[in-house]
């Protein structure tokens, strides 16, 4: 056939751009990545909460999860606001964040503190390349780089906190890190997708 | 009689090297201005249309015999696909550039045939014009339409016409196609050419285009692109000039073609020159690896 | 060096590096305040070599700027040429009736738009063209009429199910002109080159309707919803196509059954979400129970 530089993903693309409320590709993966990223969060603390609730760092992941459910709130809204496609790997990552956050809080605070400072780790990079892309696009959207800017600030802190509180004493912490963010990456080029 | 067709060939020999030898030539002449490509050699623009000329007048009773060495038998599927992808309709009035023997038409009169047997009471008329800027082509092309009955009807009309492709002796908007097959490589300025062909189509005509292209790898592992590549330019250079001394008792006007072949632009840098001569919707397929491509475009 | 102080000074450096491995994430920050707090002397020229190194890749970017350009140009001319390519299709859907979804309705409608039959070159796939250009054009046309009907975000939705059956309702009537042809077209649609843009379209009018109803879910239900809405409106033209009642009456009375089916499952399945979290909770409440009995909740402060 004449090469037609199409393939369906590009047909499809092209459809979906032709209605005019629907989001560009870029901000349609990154909100739905972020959200992603934010259910984990959200979950992960939660399962680290029903863990580790009562003990002397308890408060600190309470606060922690509550910057969280306001992160994910959010983004939860952009979703709305843009009308971009949720990821299919929702009640997934419902699941699976759970069981990251008690796993490693079942293996000691400060396991749970490292299990916290490799998934912020990844999210710190993930905002920072999301924003230096949107900054190379012609007209950024304003409200999206400051809510990405906010969040990575945000979880910056959390990272420091963790650090704080003896992540880094954690057994097996170089092997439990690497671990953590491997998943970590591999979650976020699915939900980039799908 | 042998011995005839021995001094015959002889003399083509002597007149081939005559002729290729231009180095000489060169050597002599002061004025650097305007100079082209002829194969692998740079002369001045004013003598490549003679020196095509004259290859193509020693080939013309030959030049199925050239096309099969030069593409071992494929030009056929090729010139099928092309009819293929142009896919002609009644009414449509057809303008062969450098279809001097007739391949490309003929296909084109077989579709219209079945066309009108298929709808006998469309009276559209459809026509085709060959032209050829080398009259031997055009003489063995009227030829072989005698024989194989491909001439004028009601419902089709065959004209032969002889010129320069950079000159068309036709009005503006007269054609709704125009297709040029293994012929472009040959001219002396390309885009003269694609200049002509678009003022002589109508509004929404067509122009096509198949010749041998290059080799392209986007989509092939990078061995395997070097293993194609290096097998298309031991086949070219060390077995088609060979062969055509064989069947045609010619080496250099095959050793001209071969080069002339890879003087060419590249499939993108082609499709760049169609749209700067005014075409739209320009686009390019590649048959056989890149060996060959189809370009085509519109006048919209 | 003695050994043992070499392996102190291991054992500190790879401190040191556990420590430097965490300030380079903050030192990757483009904000300045975390680096003021962690500004130590080697960090920051690591920071340096590191920016200096971003920026020299950025510089090599300029060259991109110039096919920048030259795609600017192109994607005007595509427009242009796009607006043609429209104008040749819809000209053809007059004489779909009488020729099919094929190439030769394309030459005829080209040939009354004023071009030479040549053109339908243009459309190298050849009937599926026209056929996925009157699908999208019914979406538009849907789209603005839902848009009329319940407002730009939806503020006026009453009953979803009632909107949906209604949205269905005016898509497939759009098919009535063309109804006698529309098995050799869904025939096309199914054919292994043209399901992914088949199935794009026919997913993008479900996402529409399911916007313009009201959904704002972003969870499973997104996709729940929409794959739902995609079987009852396949299923309907399904049946369309044998339909031979009046005004297509069957039809709507088929549409409405399908829908009261999907309500059906979907009450069903809140009704199993919500078992499911009462199995979590009582679960949740044995394990608490047992730790408690077994006095194991020794964390308690």
């Amino acid at each position: 056939m004449l090469r037609i530089q199409h393939n369906s993903a590009t047909i499809a693309r092209r459809l979906m751009s032709q209605h005019v409320e629907r989001p560009s590709p870029m901000v349609d993966k990154f909100v739905r990545v972020d959200h992603a990223g934010e259910l984990g969060a959200d979950r992960i603390y939660a399962g680290q909460m029903a863990v580790l609730g009562h003990t002397k760092v308890g408060p600190t992941i309470q606060h922690m999860w509550d910057q969280e459910k306001v992160h994910r709130n959010e983004m939860e809204r952009l979703i709305k606001k843009h009308r971009v496609r949720p990821t299919i790997m929702v009640p997934f990552w419902n699941v699976a964040g759970f069981v990251l956050g008690a796993g490693t809080a079942l293996m000691g605070e400060k396991a749970a503190m490292a299990c916290t400072v490799a998934v912020e780790t990844v999210i710190v990079e993930h905002y920072n390349d999301q924003l230096r892309q949107l900054m190379e696009t012609k007209n950024p959207d304003k409200e999206l780089l400051e809510v990405i800017t906010k969040f990575r600030d945000e979880e910056q802190e959390h990272h420091d906190c963790g650090i704080d509180h003896g992540a880094q004493q954690a057994p097996f912490y170089e092997a439990l890190t690497n671990v953590i963010k491997f998943g970590c990456k591999t979650a976020i080029k699915i939900s980039e997708k799908i | 009689m042998i011995r005839r067709a021995f001094f015959t060939s002889f003399l083509n020999r002597q007149i081939t090297r005559t002729i290729f030898s231009s180095k000489i030539i060169n050597n002599n002449v002061e004025e650097t201005e305007n100079l082209t490509h002829f194969g692998f050699e740079t002369v001045k623009a004013s003598e490549k249309a003679d020196k095509v000329h004259k290859v193509f007048e020693n080939v013309a009773e030959s030049y199925d015999l050239m096309n099969d060495a030069m593409s071992a038998g494929i030009h056929r599927v090729w010139k099928d696909v092309f009819l293929e992808r142009f896919y002609p309709t009644q009414g449509t009035k057809l303008l062969d550039v450098a279809g001097g023997t007739g391949d490309i038409a003929f296909r084109y009169i077989n579709y219209i045939k079945k066309l009108v047997k298929a709808n006998p009471d469309n009276n559209v008329q459809s026509s085709v014009t060959i032209y050829d800027i080398n009259q031997h082509m055009l003489n063995v092309g009227m030829k072989r339409a005698e024989r194989l009955g491909f001439q004028s009807n009601e419902a089709l009309d065959v004209d032969w016409v002889c010129g320069d492709a950079e000159k068309l002796p036709f009005d503006d908007n007269q054609f709704t196609a125009y297709t040029i097959a293994f012929g472009i490589r040959n001219v002396t300025n390309i885009d003269n050419v694609l200049r002509e062909a678009y003022r002589v189509l109508q509004p929404g005509g067509r122009f096509m285009c198949l010749e041998f292209s290059h080799i392209e790898d986007s989509n092939l592992l990078q061995w395997q692109a070097f293993h194609h590549k290096n097998i298309y330019d031991q086949y070219s250079f060390q077995v088609i000039p060979p062969m055509g001394q064989i069947l045609a008792s010619q080496w250099e006007p095959y050793q001209y073609l071969v080069e002339s072949i890879r003087r060419f632009p590249k499939q993108q840098d082609f499709k760049k020159m169609i749209r700067a001569a005014g075409f739209r919707a320009v686009d390019y397929e590649n048959l056989t690896f890149g060996v060959c491509a189809i370009h085509s475009g519109y006048k919209v | 060096m003695t050994a043992s102080s070499l392996n102190a000074s291991k054992s500190q450096n790879r401190k040191l590096q556990n420590v430097n491995k965490s300030h380079k994430i903050c030192s990757r920050l483009l904000s300045v305040p975390s680096l003021v707090l962690y500004a130590e002397q080697k960090n920051l020229d690591d920071f340096r070599a590191r920016e200096e190194q971003k920026e020299a890749e950025f510089n090599k970017q300029p060259i991109e700027n110039e096919n920048e350009k030259e795609n600017e140009e192109k994607t005007e001319d595509d427009e242009e040429v796009m607006e043609i390519k429209n104008k040749i299709l819809e000209a053809s859907l007059a004489f779909v009736t009488a020729n099919g979804w094929t190439r030769q309705a394309i030459v005829k409608g080209a040939e009354q738009a004023g071009y030479p039959g040549t053109v339908h070159g243009m459309f190298p796939s050849g009937g599926i063209e026209l056929i996925n250009f009157y699908y999208l054009k019914c979406n538009k046309d849907l789209v603005v009429q839902m848009r009329e009907k319940v407002g730009e975000k939806s503020e006026k939705v009453g009953d979803p199910k009632e909107f949906v059956c209604w949205a269905l309702k005016e898509r497939l009537l759009m098919l009535d002109p063309y109804i006698k042809t529309w098995p050799q077209a869904l025939a096309m649609m199914s054919l292994p080159p043209n399901v992914p843009t088949s199935l794009a379209n026919m997913l993008t009018l479900v996402d529409d309707i399911c916007y313009y109803s009201g959904d704002r879910s972003i969870d499973f239900n997104w996709y729940a919803r929409r794959i739902g809405l995609a079987t009852i409106y396949k299923a309907t033209e399904l049946y369309m196509l044998q339909d031979s009642s009046p005004q297509y009456e069957s039809t709507w009375k088929f549409l409405q059954r399908r829908i009261a089916d999907a309500s059906l499952v979907h009450d069903v399945l809140i009704q199993s979400e919500g078992a499911t979290q009462h199995l979590t909770q009582a679960v949740t409440s044995a394990f608490t129970t047992a730790r408690n009995i077994l006095g194991l909740n020794f964390e308690r402060r």
